[in-house]
């Protein structure tokens, strides 16, 4: 028979089953893995504008000009504020799963991180989607 | 499934906002994924590149992932009939998502580094 869980157990504890723990443990792995990729990327992005900046201080000019420059960082943004953002997810979706401290309070802070990290790969999908109708239209 | 699997998750009203700000961006960027895929497939018909392979068909099985992840994120929101069970199926799309993002990843990273070493070997 199911007993009625109190306000203080709803909140500390959400009873997930093991194998119900492994796709959420799951999940942060991959969430992790991602995130390192970005992060790993966006210093390396990073290195880039920073030689670009240097090239101008110095009165070089760009090869791309300011569409690469713009483009560059646009791209490092994304990698680097995604990456922050999803290694934030994976930590409290791991302590959903390994702790029963305040499971209710971790998810909800998973959802809001999850929000603003798929709000900028709209942004990105929408970059993607526009630069796809460019080439079918040169193409054409 | 747990045994005592949970109806409802006493979410308050912000963080069920929250939840539901969360599909909502999943349901956009998986429908910007799915719709670029689709684009990008039809330029690996059209020109034969294949570079296009690793951004065409994955895309849409992406977008298709994060719609799926989407409902149940929104129905953890909107219903009380199996909270619990909508968060698991959610983060299990989830995790396909990002474990497909990944190896796209990779397989990129790869062949740019293959591109590489095969130019610098022929000049």
């Amino acid at each position: 028979m199911k007993r009625e869980l109190t306000a203080e157990e709803e909140l500390a504890r959400i009873p997930f089953g093991d194998a119900e723990e492994q796709t959420i443990v799951g999940a942060a792995a991959w969430m992790r893995r991602m995130a390192a990729f970005q992060l790993w990327f966006g210093v390396w992005l990073v290195l880039i504008v920073a030689s670009a900046i240097y090239t101008i201080a110095v009165g070089g000019s760009l090869p791309g000009g300011l569409g690469f420059a713009l483009g560059t960082t646009t791209w490092t943004l994304y990698l680097l504020w995604g990456g922050f953002l999803l290694r934030a997810v994976a930590k409290h979706l791991d302590l959903v799963a390994e702790t029963d401290e305040a499971d209710q309070v971790y998810l909800a802070i998973s959802f809001d991180k999850l929000r603003q990290y798929f709000m900028l790969e709209a942004g990105f999908g929408a970059l993607a989607l526009i630069s796809s109708a460019l080439l079918i239209a040169r193409a054409l | 499934m747990s045994e005592q699997s949970l109806k409802r998750i006493p979410f308050d009203d912000a963080d069920e906002a929250k939840v539901r700000g969360a599909a909502m961006w999943m349901f956009g960027a998986g429908a910007l994924a799915a719709l670029s895929g689709v684009a990008f497939t039809l330029l690996l018909v059209m020109q034969s590149e294949w570079a296009f392979l690793l951004s065409g068909p994955p895309a849409v099985l992406l977008g298709g992932l994060l719609y799926r992840a989407g409902k149940a994120f929104r129905d953890v929101a909107d219903t009380d009939d199996a909270d619990q069970e909508h968060v698991v199926n959610g983060l299990e799309n989830i995790r396909l998502f990002f474990l497909v993002k990944c190896s796209v990843f990779a397989c990129g990273l790869v062949l740019v580094v293959l591109q590489a070493l095969t130019a610098s070997f022929f000049n």
